[in-house]
């Protein structure tokens, strides 16, 4: 028997949120400082034990160089906290710049097809993403 | 469906006012209020004419207002009632506040709890604010201005001139105060702060969106009165 528990049923999973946001900036945000930038915003605004409960993560893959936009996941009763948490942002590597959510969506596949540019989605399907 | 309208009402007017509606539009705002800090009749005059060259190219709303402080702030707006779209009160004071709050010149008491220990207003200032229809602002500004530590305090004191108003089922906004295009933040980030700090999703959608709709539609219908209290002809009531 192999050693890996098997996938739970939907109805057994956590429930998730997948929010967009674009970065507002005069210059270039390289995906290093937004990160950097977006964890110690949520960190500082809802705290460790806030951030691990929400099952807080980034997705560095989904990030759209283009339109400066990119997906984080949280859970549905958190969205609006994360929402402040950004909106306290004023600069990244101090420069200055701001965050406007896009929408949320409850799949990846939702949000990549609503918020993000097809140039990105060719690229993440020539990366097998 | 029809999409919701979401209104900041409180952005500092000044020289890059082209750039701020330019932002309000990126960040999906239907409408904006620039504010005027009042001082003197020739600079007011100056506004008004600036204020109808903006609208006239302006893809999204524009809304005048005028910000009162110092003393005579009823007596200045009543002045001001049937010139400006919105009169908005710098809060802080107690008198100030409670006089913003019975008044029904005033639509906007701004940041009641600024400069204080305690959050300004008690429950005669909300049930007064209800009656009169004087909304009550909570300013991002001043938790984006604040330091970490004193960002708490200010959170604090902000969820409770919130829970008051929730109480006395008094109306309240979340504006942004922004001075320049930075300070500016999106309709939903606006409503996530009154979100966070205790309202339901819906109200405060509804303080953001709705509310200022219908209090500017209400304005612009008594500056287009010929007299107080007289409708033109076909001007709903």
């Amino acid at each position: 028997m192999k050693d890996k528990a098997k996938t739970l049923p939907s109805s057994y999973r956590e429930k998730k949120r997948y929010v967009t946001f674009e970065v507002l900036s005069d210059e270039k945000v390289s995906l290093e400082d937004l990160i950097k930038s977006v964890r110690k915003a949520v960190l500082n605004t809802i705290g460790i034990l806030g951030m691990a409960k929400t099952n807080f993560h980034i997705f560095t893959e989904l990030y759209d160089e283009k339109k400066n936009r990119f997906v984080l996941r949280c859970m549905p009763k958190d969205v609006e906290n994360i929402r402040l948490s950004l909106a306290l942002v004023t600069e990244i590597n101090e420069k200055p710049a701001c965050f406007r959510s896009l929408g949320v969506s409850g799949t990846i596949k939702t949000s990549k097809k609503k918020h993000l540019t097809q140039e990105t989605l060719m690229g993440h399907r020539q990366k097998g993403l | 469906m029809n999409e919701r309208k979401f209104y900041d009402l409180n952005i500092s007017f000044g020289e890059n006012n082209k750039e701020i509606i330019k932002r309000a539009k990126n960040l999906g705002l239907s409408g904006i209020c620039l504010v005027h800090k009042y001082s003197e009749s020739g600079a007011f005059l100056d506004y008004i004419g600036e204020i109808l060259d903006l609208r006239e190219n302006s893809p999204i709303d524009i809304v005048s207002g005028v910000m009162l402080t110092g003393d005579n702030i009823e007596k200045k707006a009543k002045e001001l009632r049937r010139k400006v779209e919105l009169i908005l009160v710098y809060g802080g004071n107690y008198e100030t506040n409670r006089l913003a709050c019975e008044s029904d010149y005033v639509d906007l008491l701004c940041h009641p709890e600024k400069g204080r220990r305690d959050c300004g207003i008690d429950h005669v200032c909300v049930r007064e604010a209800r009656a009169h229809n004087t909304l009550i602002e909570l300013n991002f500004r001043e938790i984006l201005e604040s330091p970490a530590g004193l960002r708490i305090k200010k959170l604090n004191l902000m969820k409770e001139v919130l829970r008051l108003c929730l109480k006395a089922k008094a109306p309240f906004i979340a504006n942004s105060g922004a001075m320049d295009v930075w300070g500016m933040r999106g309709s939903r980030e606006l409503s996530a702060l009154s979100c966070s700090l205790g309202a339901q999703l819906y109200p405060a959608l509804v303080s953001n969106s709705e509310l200022p709709e219908r209090l500017i539609g209400i304005n612009r219908g008594k500056i287009n009165q010929p007299l107080s209290g007289v409708y033109l002809e076909g001007d709903e009531l």
